[in-house]
């Protein structure tokens, strides 16, 4: 048997390592539970631009939410003809997209998504439009379990899913996932940016477990709790005396139930209520 | 009269030679094709998106198409050498002038027809429809701006070689049309020369976006008063008017010399 010359044992070498690495590869992308870090074609093509497109996309969405009509900005009044002819060819009424009509505000979500699917905000808005507007609890679900795919550790997620089953009357799913969001919360790098939301949300979720404790009839829970959203905002006196009531073993004028439901009732219309132009004559 | 039909006709006839009709309409089709195969949340007969993105490429589309076309008619006559004999048969250069700019105009016009029809039917394949008399409304409204946008380009063209207007037409009907909606918004804010020159603009550049009832469509919102498209159609003729008039002046003592054309 003649010996192997050198570059045939560092083909061979070669042939077994890619043979050793494309089995890996196989082996490893399906089992692979790590964060996809995938940046898919949208990233690879439009890199960190596709941010701003995403932005764009979601902006549009705001626009089918207001029927087209932009939001009003401040302006000179011309007198002009050409003003007059934009004044009667674009109106300016406010007016909100309603039922099924709100289903046009989807497909800008979902390229919203698409454009960049670390927008958590455009997902939680498809969920909320899909559970709100078209009344698919199912259709919101799969949006959100998309996102928590796409974010596995944005606590925002599971707090929208803790909302949904506080709405449909799922108290113990519920739990669960405001638990899982007060736990993404404590751990995850938050931007700097959204701190403000980061500590209205931390307490939100503590007050709604707080309410669930008290539904499942945890008291010394639900106590816990709304002394930890009291840390937060000592000023909260319906909490305060809520605490008050509890400690001394008595029973609330207002059930935690109804309290829940006020608290986690959001129409389509509540949605735009703090924007500055808004004026209340919705739909036609 | 018949040498201005005429004129019209040889444009014609060289877009269908050029073939860039069917390219562009090739690309609508592909934009929709992809816009049809977006899977929204597995919902059905969403088409608000079909029409917006549609209608966009539509302009974006015709606006390109009637630059090219209309920029390049003098410029070649000359730069091939045809102007002479043309000029020669006898035909007056303000014939010339609007042979060329109704050419130009029939052309655009019919292509954009070709975008509305592909887009009508790809809205249809979604499920959804337009409303017939905004429809009709839109595109009258849409060739109107076709006919300001050839009158400008062929403007531009009997001054500057085709390369050198094809550029500044884009850029001048592209700044118009985005820019001068904003203005009131932008003068709300601004003072002494910049609000001057803002006023300027305003009233001196061409409007297209009145031209535009992309939002209407869209969103339904009803047919427009025709005496309002009455007034915008007036104001386009006597744009065109304007336009061709200017493209008279810079045009009919313009010297050619065929040594340097050649």
């Amino acid at each position: 048997m003649t010996p192997m010359s050198p570059a045939g044992i560092a083909g061979t070498i070669l042939l077994v390592a890619w043979g050793l690495a494309f089995s890996m590869a196989c082996h490893l992308s399906p089992t692979s539970t790590a964060t996809t870090e995938d940046p898919g074609i949208t990233a690879l093509m439009l890199g960190e631009s596709r941010q701003a497109l995403s932005l764009n996309f979601f902006n549009e969405a705001d626009l089918y939410f207001h029927k087209g009509v932009g939001h009003i900005q401040p302006r000179v009044v011309t007198h002009s003809l050409f003003q007059s002819w934009q004044d009667t060819l674009t109106p300016e009424q406010h007016a909100h997209a309603e039922g099924v009509a709100s289903a046009e505000i989807l497909p800008w979500l979902k390229l919203a998504i698409r454009a960049d699917p670390r927008n958590v905000d455009a997902f939680l808005v498809a969920a909320f439009w899909a559970e709100t507007g078209l009344l698919r609890d199912d259709l919101a679900s799969e949006i959100l379990n998309e996102a928590q795919r796409a974010n596995p550790d944005d606590y925002r997620i599971p707090l929208e899913k803790g909302r949904m089953f506080i709405r449909t009357g799922r108290f113990d799913k519920a739990c669960d996932a405001l638990r899982a969001a007060l736990q993404f919360q404590s751990h995850a790098p938050v931007p700097q940016t959204k701190d403000l939301q980061v500590t209205l949300d931390r307490a939100e979720i503590l007050t709604f477990l707080g309410f669930l404790y008290e539904i499942k009839g945890q008291r010394p829970d639900a106590i816990h709790c709304f002394n930890n959203a009291l840390a937060i905002f000592p000023q909260r006196t319906y909490i305060k005396e809520r605490v008050t009531i509890l400690e001394a073993g008595q029973e609330p004028p207002d059930t935690a139930r109804v309290l829940l439901e006020k608290l986690t009732r959001q129409t389509v219309h509540d949605a735009c209520h703090d924007e500055p132009d808004h004026v209340d004559h919705h739909g036609e | 009269m018949i040498q201005i039909v005429t004129l019209a006709h040889i444009v014609w006839l060289e877009m269908v030679r050029r073939k860039e009709l069917y390219v562009l309409l090739l690309l609508l089709a592909a934009l929709l094709a992809g816009l049809l195969s977006l899977n929204v949340f597995g919902l059905n007969g969403i088409t608000g998106y079909v029409k917006d993105m549609g209608l966009l490429g539509v302009w974006v589309l015709s606006w390109i198409l009637t630059i090219n076309i209309s920029v390049r008619q003098l410029p070649q006559e000359a730069q091939r050498g045809t102007l002479f004999p043309l000029l020669a048969k006898p035909v007056s250069r303000l014939t010339l002038i609007l042979g060329k700019w109704l050419g130009s105009w029939f052309c655009s016009s019919f292509a954009l027809i070709c975008f509305y029809l592909t887009l009508v039917m790809g809205v249809w394949l979604k499920g959804g429809a337009f409303d017939a008399g905004s429809l009709f409304q839109a595109v009258i409204l849409h060739i109107a701006a076709l006919a300001l946008i050839c009158a400008w380009g062929i403007v531009l063209s009997t001054r500057l070689n085709r390369d050198a207007a094809l550029v500044t037409t884009y850029l001048t009907t592209g700044a118009a049309f985005l820019l001068l909606p904003r203005v009131p918004a932008m003068l709300a804010g601004s003072r002494g020369l910049e609000s001057i020159s803002l006023y300027v603009a305003y009233y001196l550049l061409p409007h297209f976006e009145v031209f535009d009832l992309r939002r209407r469509l869209i969103h339904d919102w009803g047919r427009v008063e025709w005496g309002v498209i009455g007034e915008i159609l007036v104001y386009a003729c006597l744009m065109t008017v304007v336009f061709l008039t200017l493209a008279w002046l810079g045009y009919r003592k313009r010297l050619f010399s065929r040594g340097a054309v050649l």
